[in-house]
């Protein structure tokens, strides 16, 4: 049994040795950046004190978690040993309505996205709960406005209210109506209910804080400039506190725990929007600033987050304004918000179909062929099953033992007498992509996947098609290419538009000069520097695109840089081309590829499980926008 | 092949849009349709300030030295655009025009051309605006080549 009991000068929760570990008499003081205990002289167990840090995400989703463990032996053959979490049933005494509903919107993000997370789920079935019902809210509470307490209405199998005279209790599930029926009880009369009612109704009013919620995803996005985030930014020392604190934050980060040999384990930690590496890809990091860092936190957790899970993030317990070193205050940051102009529109959630299972844990993977598509980058054929599952656009996580993982596009599948492979190319850029391009044939690797969105290959059907790529932005568009020219009467006209640096580094030339017989493709190539011997077009793609090559109600796919992409758009708009016409491909972090780890989120996207292809029109808002 | 261009042919160039016929005429006079094989240069880097050009068909590719280095050709020209615009400022000639595909150019005498727009601003204006318009696509397609987006991240 875990519950209240006091450590290091605060109530936390914890392994429970009996009765006299709870905070009898306790009382704390909390203000922002501030958190005092005082033994008091009365005897309540748990009236005296609000939320101290720990919730039941400490439980739940452990600050660190094995993953899997990982083999990679002298012959390059590959394991995973999956770590289950397996944990014990256990009782959590004393959860507070706002955490109820904490774990609630954790249950969204693990179990009720395209993936759901069997550890997580094992050790919320494993729980049973007895809350509490808060009759004395503290200063810094506001879950009367977040409309998650102080009553607790659902999620819990016993519902604890204190009084001088002992507790009332209710049963919330069968398993606390067992409980409750093996205990020495009382019955309770219609004064006791209208007890409650009035307590609940008076310790709404006992609210230390309150903040309007009404509106707050168009209102934030709408003032992505408002000058209120430059004022915080200077306060803010981005030490991620607020997030580790937070009940319902669950970004995640993952290392390769190893002995100084190639196997190990892969673990996941806790990690917060604040750090430097959250946003972070290879050569460069989306969110540099505090302010930048600040805005995403808070503009997800009461914005986007209503946007990718239909409800806010925000439960109003006051964590966040308790153990802020400096004592910033998320409801005064609203307020000041709210002072000023500008609402954007914002999506609805998406709808998933039913959450699979996934454990995070690849499989081992034969490299069939590499292929060496230039300088620095390769492609694997890697041997798969289900060849079909695979869909252009879509991505895979590629991993090493000890090494590491990363999000790699499909670029193609290709048949191998009774199995299939499935296509990737890699750029030796990291310590994983060059581990990657150093694989041989008849080597392993790890493989999960595939993950994402594909290309709207049925969408573009039947009119002519614009692809437009940059660089290594091929690679994800070649799936698509052939599947296209494969089927000239689904996709008459096809154009293709690719920009490289140089010819040698030009990606899948004989592969597009084979292209050239098909008479629906049409090739537009140009790089950004060549020597005299070049006879092609130089300069940006963006110059290809002009009035006699974009015929009437085509559709666009693009992909390469985001700068490219951005000026290939408005290349593409001044020739008529709408933004529900244009699909791109969006990088950003992606660590786990499920939804779990937030390391991906865009606004009110996650770029894993809702792109990387997205119709332009549905990100428009945030493309291009620093921070983002 | 070479002669004056009719006052249509002249029209129909971007660079003169905006004009009068008369106006078309007046440039048509100045001008002559030039013809250059693949492999020879249109000018070279370093010249002495020459005649504009504008692109009908084929492809000239603008290149520059670098020492110890191979010649680096960055911008390719295509239908309509302008060549040597250096010549509009009597400059001398910032790159090497390679002629890769056999190429038909519209060469115009810089100092007849000059001549014109200093007497009829009219035709001045339009004509530098339009110049200019080119010159600032020209100017962004450079910065995005400068950013050297499909180079190696964080190289």
């Amino acid at each position: 049994m875990l519950g209240p009991t006091v450590r290091d000068h605060a109530i936390v929760f914890d392994e429970l040795e009996g009765p006299e570990a709870l905070p009898v008499g306790w009382s704390d003081a909390q203000g922002p950046g501030r958190y005092r205990l005082s033994e008091g002289q009365d005897g309540r167990v748990f009236e005296g004190y609000v939320v101290g840090p720990d919730s039941l995400k400490q439980a739940l989703f452990p600050a660190r978690d094995v993953l899997y463990q990982a083999e990679r032996r002298p012959d390059g053959k590959v394991g995973f040993a999956p770590v289950p979490a397996d944990p014990p049933d256990r009782a959590f005494l004393g959860v507070r309505a706002c955490d109820l509903a904490a774990a609630e919107i954790q249950d969204r993000t693990f179990e009720h996205g395209p993936h759901a997370e069997p550890r997580y789920r094992a050790r919320r079935e494993g729980a049973f709960l007895v809350a509490v019902n808060c009759t004395e809210p503290g200063d810094l509470c506001f879950c009367a406005s977040t409309k998650t307490g102080p009553r607790v209405t659902e999620g819990a199998d016993l519902v604890l209210t204190e009084r001088e005279d002992g507790f009332l209790v209710e049963a919330g599930t069968e398993a606390g109506r067992e409980v409750l029926d093996a205990m020495p009880t009382e019955a309770t009369d219609d004064s006791d209910a209208e007890w409650l009612d009035e307590a609940m109704a008076a310790a709404e009013t006992k609210m230390g804080r309150e903040m309007n919620t009404e509106g707050l995803p168009e209102l934030l996005f709408g003032r992505l400039d408002h000058p209120r985030w430059d004022e915080v930014a200077d306060r803010c020392l981005a030490c991620g506190n607020c997030t580790n604190v937070c009940p319902t934050c669950f970004c995640s980060t993952t290392e390769e725990d190893t002995a100084l040999g190639p196997d190990g384990a892969h673990v996941r930690l806790w990690d917060s929007c604040f750090t430097q590496g959250h946003a972070e890809i290879h050569g460069g990091g989306f969110r540099p600033e505090i302010r930048q860092r600040y805005r995403q936190w808070l503009t997800h957790k009461v914005g986007a987050w209503v946007s990718q899970f239909g409800t806010s993030g925000c439960v109003g317990c006051g964590r966040c304004i308790a153990w802020c070193p400096v004592g910033i205050d998320l409801t005064e940051e609203i307020a000041a918000l709210r002072e000023g102009e500008g609402e954007a529109p914002m999506p609805s959630p998406p709808a998933y179909a039913e959450a699979e299972d996934d454990d995070l844990t690849p499989r081992p993977a034969e490299v069939v062929a590499v292929s060496r598509e230039s300088d620095d980058t390769v492609t694997l054929h890697v041997k798969v099953d289900h060849v079909e599952r695979y869909r252009p656009g879509q991505f895979c996580q590629l991993s090493l033992p000890g090494i590491g993982e990363a999000p790699i596009s499909i670029s193609g599948l290709t048949r191998l007498g009774q199995g299939a492979a499935v296509e990737h190319t890699v750029r030796a850029v990291g310590g994983v992509t060059r581990a990657l391009c150093a694989l041989q044939p008849g080597d392993e690797l790890g493989l999960r996947g595939p993950y994402g969105q594909p290309w709207p290959l049925d969408e573009v059907a039947g009119g002519p098609v614009l692809v437009v790529a940059g660089g290594i932005g091929l690679a994800p568009l070649r799936g698509a290419l052939r599947a296209m020219l494969d089927r000239p009467d689904r996709y008459p006209e096809v154009h293709l538009f690719y920009g490289a640096r140089s010819p040698d580094d030009a990606l899948f030339v004989r592969e597009m000069l084979g292209w050239l017989e098909e008479p629906s493709f049409h090739l537009h190539a140009t790089v950004d520097h060549a020597t005299p011997s070049w006879r092609g077009h130089v300069g940006v793609v963006t110059r290809l695109l002009a009035q006699d090559l974009v015929p009437e109600g085509a559709r666009a796919l693009i992909c390469g840089p985001e700068v490219m992409m951005r000026f290939t758009i408005e290349a593409l708009e001044g020739l008529g081309v709408e933004d529900d016409r244009i699909w791109v491909t969006m990088e950003r972090h992606m660590k786990c590829a499920t939804g779990f780890c937030g390391r991906c989120q865009y606004g009110p996207w996650f770029v894993c499980k809702d792109g990387p292809v997205f119709r332009f029109d549905r990100i428009r808002m945030l493309f291009g926008k620093e921070g983002y | 092949m070479a002669g004056h261009p009719s006052a249509d042919e002249v029209g129909q160039l971007s660079l003169f849009s905006g004009l009068s016929r008369d106006e078309h005429e007046r440039l048509a006079a100045l001008a002559e349709v030039e013809t250059f094989e693949a492999g020879t240069t249109v000018f070279d880097e370093g010249d002495p300030p020459g005649d504009l050009y504008v692109m009908l068909d084929g492809r000239v590719t603008l290149c520059m030295r670098v020492p110890g280095q191979p010649e680096t050709c960055f911008l390719s020209l295509r239908s309509g655009e302008l060549l040597g615009w250096s010549a509009l400022l009597r400059r001398r000639r910032v790159a090497t025009a390679r002629v890769v595909q056999r190429a038909q150019l519209l060469r115009i005498g810089a100092s007849g051309l000059l001549e014109l727009c200093e007497e009829d601003h009219h035709v001045g204006y339009a004509l530098m605006r339009q110049a200019f318009e080119e010159m600032a696509d020209r100017l962004q397609g450079t910065r995005l080549q400068l950013l050297d987006m499909f180079g190696k991240p964080g190289s």
